[in-house]
């Protein structure tokens, strides 16, 4: 059974997530809203944790999946996992943000058994297009622009990942003129 | 936001304020100033989709420019005549809402002339008046989708209306898509130059 995320992961992905906290632009913007605009609040924090959730999850799978990939496949997944811990650093503080605690990553993930590179593919394609949809659902419903910009920017970097993730599946890469998180 | 008071924009001002506003406004050019950038920047809802939907003009006639080039091999030419037909679904959905919105679509780019004076505000120096290779091509649509992404960027923080948000949100994902298509044609196996960030905002 492929598991993952709890105390391997955990010391360096604390690191990343403390390196890459704050430091995309938009964290900052949302400190600046003022009297009188919107505001992060209680609902924009549960939207931003269960967002946070899943990229948790996505880093879990690719810590966990990497090994099992080809060479090249190595290469891509390590790029992935870094740039979902930056999503989940940038998570945590918008999060923060909102007045929220951030969640922290699951001891362990039951990813079932996957024992192949394309078993470990499908994998990670599904836990993308799971965020994908999160992110879509979200960003209308968060309470600021900013937000709103963080998120799109995210998303697009996963649709990125999926899109090699469906290459190297031998599916279409970008099968759809607007991504939506089903395909 | 959703007011339409104000004279139109042309098309050169609408890219000025796009890329100004995405922080690619390139230090320098004389054509596109900073100036008219902000006397156009976008205020409402309409004019951020109309502002979109001219850089999204300027990206199809730049696909088309390039496959018209000859310069292509054909498994290239097969992989950017995909992107083109999403580059016009694009231009499809925004004008149906800047329609919605009450107003009409801007004009595409009247000549190659044209479309490389709003390309000049991008850093770098692709002209789709000397595509001379297949890399010409590709690092002249590697720029401009960098410039769509910019717009959408941008303006995803300023609409009123979330379901527009939502629509452009889809539509920046696509964009990053096709950067990393194209990069990843570019640059072959290079997986660092065709997903290079872990936020996709447009670069400067």
């Amino acid at each position: 059974m492929l598991k993952a995320a709890g105390a391997g992961l955990a010391g360096g992905a604390a690191l990343l997530l403390a390196a890459c906290g704050g430091s995309h632009s938009s964290s900052s913007q949302a400190t600046t809203t003022t009297t009188g605009g919107p505001v992060p609040n209680a609902v924009d924090a549960a939207l931003l944790n269960h967002l946070l959730d899943l990229e948790h999850m996505g880093i879990a799978a690719y810590t966990a999946g990497i090994p099992l990939l080809s060479p090249a496949g190595r290469k891509d997944g390590r790029l992935f996992l870094t740039q979902e811990l930056s999503h989940a650093g940038e998570l945590s503080g918008l999060v923060n943000q909102a007045g929220g605690e951030p969640h922290k990553g699951r001891e362990t993930y039951n990813f079932g058994h996957p024992s192949t590179e394309e078993d470990v593919l499908r994998l990670l394609h599904k836990i993308e297009r799971a965020q994908i949809n999160a992110y879509l659902d979200a960003i209308p419903k968060v309470s600021l622009g900013s937000t709103r910009a963080a998120l799109a920017a995210a998303l697009a970097n996963d649709a990125q990942h999926i899109s090699v993730l469906r290459l190297s599946l031998g599916r279409r890469p970008i099968p759809t003129a607007l991504v939506t998180g089903h395909e | 936001m959703t007011g339409t008071s104000r004279q139109q924009p042309t098309r050169r001002e609408l890219i000025a304020a796009a890329a100004a506003g995405a922080g690619l406004l390139a230090i320098g050019v004389s054509a596109l100033r900073p100036a008219d950038a902000e006397a156009a920047a976008p205020q409402t809802d309409a004019e951020l989709i109309r502002a979109i939907l001219a850089v999204e003009l300027l990206v199809v006639f730049s696909y088309e420019q390039v496959i018209s080039s000859g310069k292509l091999s054909a498994d290239t030419e097969h992989v950017i005549r995909q992107l083109l037909d999403h580059e016009h679904t694009h231009v499809d959905v925004l004008s149906a809402d800047l329609e919605e919105l009450g107003q009409t679509p801007p004009d595409p780019p009247a000549s190659v002339t044209a479309a490389d004076a709003e390309l000049s505000v991008l850093h770098g120096s692709a002209k789709l008046a000397s595509l001379n290779s297949e890399e010409d091509c590709l690092r002249l649509l590697e720029q401009v989708e960098s410039l769509a992404q910019g717009a959408y960027y941008v303006s995803m923080s300023k609409f009123a209306d979330v379901k527009l948000a939502r629509t452009c949100a889809s539509i920046l994902g696509a964009e990053g898509q096709h950067y990393t298509a194209v990069a990843g044609l570019l640059h072959p196996g290079d997986i660092n130059k065709a997903v290079p960030g872990a936020f996709v905002e447009g670069s400067a």
